[in-house]
C-alpha cells in the first residue's frame, strides 16, 4: 500500500536565502494510513512550521523554497488554492498549538461545529446538529447537547482542547495534525485527551502526527519517531529502536537530560551543553556540532545525510552513527 | 539520624488560610463569594532541604509560596520563619525575613527592567539591603555572582533582551542570591524551558544548594522534576495538601488516590513500560475554588470514593506502617484497590 503521506526534501525559509532562518531543511519522512508519528524537538526545531506547511499555511515571510508533499498520491504544493481549501479540515485538519487562536470567541461551539459540517461536509442543517452532539459526546464533554449554546469562554482549558478536537475530526479527515495538543493543561487532564486521541484515531482510522517536546507522550503513542534539530529530522525511526538505542547525539542527549519517574536513584541530569542556534542558510556542516559530545572535525565540514543505522527502519544523520552507542560507551568509562 | 531532621525547622507554616474575596463587577459590589485557595494548610520546610510542590493549576502553590515572601495576606494561621512569626514580627524582623527569603519564577524576563543592564539588576538589591560598601566592592560581588550561575561576568553590561530563556532564568537566580537568602521559593522555575536547559538549570540549582546551604520550596506542576530535585514532597488538591512525605515513600508508595492518579498520568519515555501501564484516570475536573466539595475535597473525581468521603474530611495522618501522611479515609487499603505507580 501507499503511504498516505510522502514528504521528500522539504525546505521552508523565513527571510532570504543568504540570512533567513530555514526552518524546516530538507525534511523527508513517510506516513502510512492509521498510522502515528511523533515529532519531538526543542523549541524553534520547526516541529510546527512542519506541521503547518503540510496544510500549505506558511505565511509571509516564510514559504516553501523546495520538495514535495505527496498526499494520498496528490502534490499539495502543486494544487492551486481552491483545491488546497477543499483537502484542509477535510482529509487533514489540524489542532493548534495555541488553542486561543483556533476557536472563534464570538461563535457559540454549536455553530463552529455544525458550520464545518455543513460547508466542509456537505450535511444538513439538521444532520449536522445531530453529528455535533455526537462529536461532543465523542470527546467526552458531558450534556453535549445542552453546552451547542456556550461560548469557548464558558469552558475550561481541558473542555476547549476537546472542543479543538472535535472540530478536527468532525470530517473524518485521513491525516489529524496536532501541534501539541496537551501542553498548556494538567497532566490528568493530558491523560483523558491523549485517551480520546486514541479512540478517535481507532474509530476513525486516521493517521496522526504528534508534535510535542515531551518525549513520554510519544513513548506512549507513536509507531514512529522523528527527532528535528535545527530544522532537520536527525534521527527518524520505530519507536522502541530510538528510545532504546538511539544513533544520534541529541537523541541521547535528550532522553539524558529528561528527569523520568521510572529512574528514581538517578539524582543528576546529563545536559546537553550550550544552546541551540537558529539555522541560518545551507546546512554545509552538522547543525548539532557545537553542542555534541562525540564531536570530530569531519561535523563541522560536512553535513551527515540521515541514513540508516541501527535497526530496521531506523535512520540518523550522524557521521558515525554506526559507532554510537560503542562511542557513549567508552566516553563514559573514560569518565568514572 | 538525618541532621536535617534533628534542627528546628525554617519554616513553620500552620493552619493556613489564604481567602480572595470575589466581588461583583460593579463598584462597591458585595463579596460574590470566596476563593479558598488555601484552607488549612500545615507543613514545616526543614533547614537545607528542598520541599517539592506539586499539584494541578490552581490548586494554591503560588498563594502558599507568596505567603512565604510576605506579599498575600494571610486570612487564618500562622507562618513562623527561623522562630519568628510573620503576621505577628515586628517591621524590621519582617524586613529582615524578607531579605532572607527569595524568589525565583517561571518568567524571569518579568522581572527584569528590561532597561536596566544585567549588572545594575544584581547590583540593586545588594545596594537596597546594604550587603557591599562602595562601587568597587558591589562590581566584584555581581561578578561572582555572574560567574556562580555560570554566566561570563562581561555580560554585566548587556541587556535582558540579549539572553535566551535559560540564561535569563540565571540572570534571576543571581538577582536573587544577591539577597543572600536562606530560603528561596522557586515557582515553576524550569517550566518553560526546553529539557536541555531544564537540566542545566536543575543541576546549577541543585549545585547552588550544595556549595551555599540553601533551602527550597520548588513549585511544579512536573512530578519528574519534583521527584528528582526534592527531598520531601507535598501534593497539594484545592487548597489543602493530599498527602506529604519523604520523596521516597510519596512517590514510591503513595497513600492518597490522588497521588497515584498524578503518577500514573505522567508519560515515562519508555515505550515498553508505556505500553504496560495502568493509568488511573479520573472523573471529570477540578471544582471550583469558590465552591469546593464537602467532605473530602478530592471526592468528585476519586475513582474509590465511599459515602462517608463526601461527609467528612479526612484528616492528614501516618500510615500503620509509617511512610508518608495522607488525607484519605482508604489509604490503609489502597494496594488493593489501585496500582502502586511505577516508581516503586
Ligand atoms: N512567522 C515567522 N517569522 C519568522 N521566523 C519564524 C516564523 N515562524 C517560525 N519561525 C522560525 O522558524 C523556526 C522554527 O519554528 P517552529 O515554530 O517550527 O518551531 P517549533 O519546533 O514548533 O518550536 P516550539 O517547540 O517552540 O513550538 C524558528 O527558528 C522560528 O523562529
Ligand atoms: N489575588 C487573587 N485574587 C483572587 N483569586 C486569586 C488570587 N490569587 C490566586 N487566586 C486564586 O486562588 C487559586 C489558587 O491560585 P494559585 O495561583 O495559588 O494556584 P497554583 O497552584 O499556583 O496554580 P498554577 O499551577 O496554575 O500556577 C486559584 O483559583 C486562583 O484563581
Ligand atoms: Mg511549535
Ligand atoms: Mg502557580
Amino acid at each position: 500500500m501507499t503511504p498516505i503521506l510522502s514528504v521528500s526534501d522539504l525546505k521552508v525559509q523565513f527571510g532570504s536565502a543568504e540570512n533567513g532562518v530555514r526552518a524546516v531543511d530538507d525534511v523527508s519522512f513517510a506516513l502510512e494510513r492509521g498510522e502515528t508519528l511523533g515529532i519531538v524537538g526543542e523549541s524553534g526545531s520547526g516541529k510546527s512550521v512542519t506541521g503547518l506547511s503540510l496544510l500549505r499555511l506558511i505565511s509571509k515571510p516564510g514559504r516553501v523554497i523546495g520538495g514535495s508533499i505527496l498526499f494520498d498520491g496528490r502534490d499539495l504544493l502543486a494544487m492551486d488554492e481552491k483545491e488546497i481549501r477543499s483537502v484542509r479540515g477535510r482529509e487533514i485538519s489540524m489542532i493548534f498549538q495555541d488553542p486561543m487562536t483556533s476557536l472563534n470567541p464570538v461563535l457559540t461551539i454549536g455553530r463552529q461545529l455544525t458550520e464545518i459540517l455543513e460547508v466542509q461536509g456537505g450535511l444538513t442543517p439538521g444532520q449536522a446538529r445531530t453529528r455535533a452532539v455526537e462529536l461532543l459526546a465523542l470527546v467526552g464533554i458531558p450534556s453535549p447537547e445542552r453546552r451547542l449554546g456556550d461560548y469557548p469562554h464558558h469552558f475550561s482549558g481541558g473542555m476547549r482542547q476537546r472542543v479543538m478536537i472535535a472540530i478536527a475530526v468532525a470530517c473524518r479527515p485521513k491525516l489529524l495534525i496536532a501541534d501539541e495538543p496537551t501542553t498548556a493543561l494538567d497532566v490528568t487532564i493530558q491523560a483523558q485527551i491523549l485517551d480520546i486521541l486514541k479512540s478517535l484515531q481507532k474509530e476513525i482510522g486516521m493517521a496522526l502526527i504528534l508534535i510535542t517536546h515531551d518525549l513520554g507522550i510519544v513513548a506512549g503513542m507513536a509507531d514512529r519517531i522523528a527527532v528535528m534539530y535545527g530544522g532537520r529530522i536527525v534521527e527518524e525511526g520505530p519507536t522502541d529502536p530510538v528510545f532504546e538505542d538511539p544513533r544520534m547525539p541529541y537523541t541521547v542527549g535528550l532522553l539524558r537530560s529528561t528527569p523520568r519517574l521510572d529512574r528514581p536513584e538517578e539524582r543528576r541530569l546529563r545536559p546537553i551543553r550550550g544552546l541551540p542556534v537558529a539555522p541560518r542558510g545551507e546546512a554545509r556542516f552538522c547543525r548539532f556540532a557545537p553542542r555534541c559530545d562525540l564531536v570530530e572535525p569531519v561535523c563541522t565540514r560536512e553535513a551527515p545525510q540521515l541514513e540508516a543505522a541501527g535497526a530496521e527502519g531506523q535512520r540518523a544523520a550522524c557521521h558515525f552513527a554506526e559507532r554510537v552507542p560503542e562511542l557513549l560507551h567508552t566516553q563514559e568509562e573514560a569518565a568514572q | 539520624m538525618n541532621p536535617i531532621v534533628s534542627r528546628p525547622p525554617l519554616v513553620s507554616i500552620r493552619d493556613l488560610k489564604i481567602h480572595f474575596p470575589m466581588r461583583s463587577r460593579m463598584l462597591f459590589g458585595k463579596p460574590e463569594g470566596v476563593v479558598q485557595a488555601v484552607d488549612g494548610v500545615s507543613f514545616d520546610i526543614r533547614r537545607g532541604e528542598t520541599l517539592g510542590l506539586v499539584g494541578e493549576s490552581g490548586c494554591g502553590k503560588t498563594t502558599i509560596g507568596r505567603a512565604i515572601l510576605q506579599l498575600n495576606r494571610i486570612t487564618e494561621g500562622s507562618i513562623t520563619f527561623d522562630g519568628k512569626d510573620l503576621s505577628s514580627a515586628a517591621e524590621p524582623d519582617a524586613r529582615r525575613a524578607r531579605r532572607r527569603v527569595q524568589l525565583i519564577f517561571q518568567d524571569p524576563y518579568a522581572s527584569l527592567n528590561p532597561r536596566m543592564s544585567v549588572g545594575r539588576a544584581i547590583a540593586e538589591p545588594i545596594r537596597l539591603h546594604g550587603l557591599r560598601q562602595g562601587e568597587a566592592a558591589i562590581r566584584e560581588r555581581v561578578h561572582e555572582l555572574l560567574v556562580l550561575v555560570g554566566l561570563a561576568p562581561s555580560y554585566a553590561s548587556r541587556y535582558p533582551h540579549e539572553f535566551s530563556g535559560g540564561q535569563r532564568q540565571r540572570i534571576g537566580i543571581a538577582r536573587a542570591l544577591a539577597c543572600e537568602p536562606e530560603l528561596i521559593v522557586c515557582d515553576e522555575p524550569v517550566s518553560a524551558l526546553d529539557v536541555s536547559i531544564q537540566a542545566q538549570v536543575v543541576n546549577l540549582l541543585q549545585d547552588l544548594q550544595e556549595k551555599l546551604g540553601l533551602t527550597y520550596l520548588f513549585i511544579a506542576h512536573g512530578l519528574s522534576v519534583i521527584q528528582h530535585i526534592s527531598d520531601r514532597v507535598a501534593v497539594m488538591y484545592l487548597g489543602r495538601i493530599a498527602e506529604i512525605g519523604e520523596r521516597r515513600d510519596v512517590y514510591g508508595n503513595p497513600r492518597h488516590p490522588y497521588t497515584r492518579s498524578l503518577l500514573s498520568a505522567v508519560p515515562i519515555p519508555n515505550p515498553k513500560l508505556e505500553r504496560a501501564r495502568r493509568r488511573i484516570v479520573l472523573n471529570g475536573e477540578l471544582p471550583s475554588p469558590l465552591n469546593p466539595p464537602k467532605g473530602c475535597r478530592f471526592v468528585t473525581r476519586c475513582p474509590i470514593a465511599l459515602e462517608r468521603c463526601s461527609r467528612e474530611e479526612p484528616p492528614l495522618a501516618p500510615g500503620a506502617h509509617g511512610g508518608s501522611l495522607a488525607a484519605c479515609w482508604r489509604s490503609e487499603e489502597l494496594d488493593s484497590l489501585l496500582p502502586r505507580p511505577v516508581a516503586a
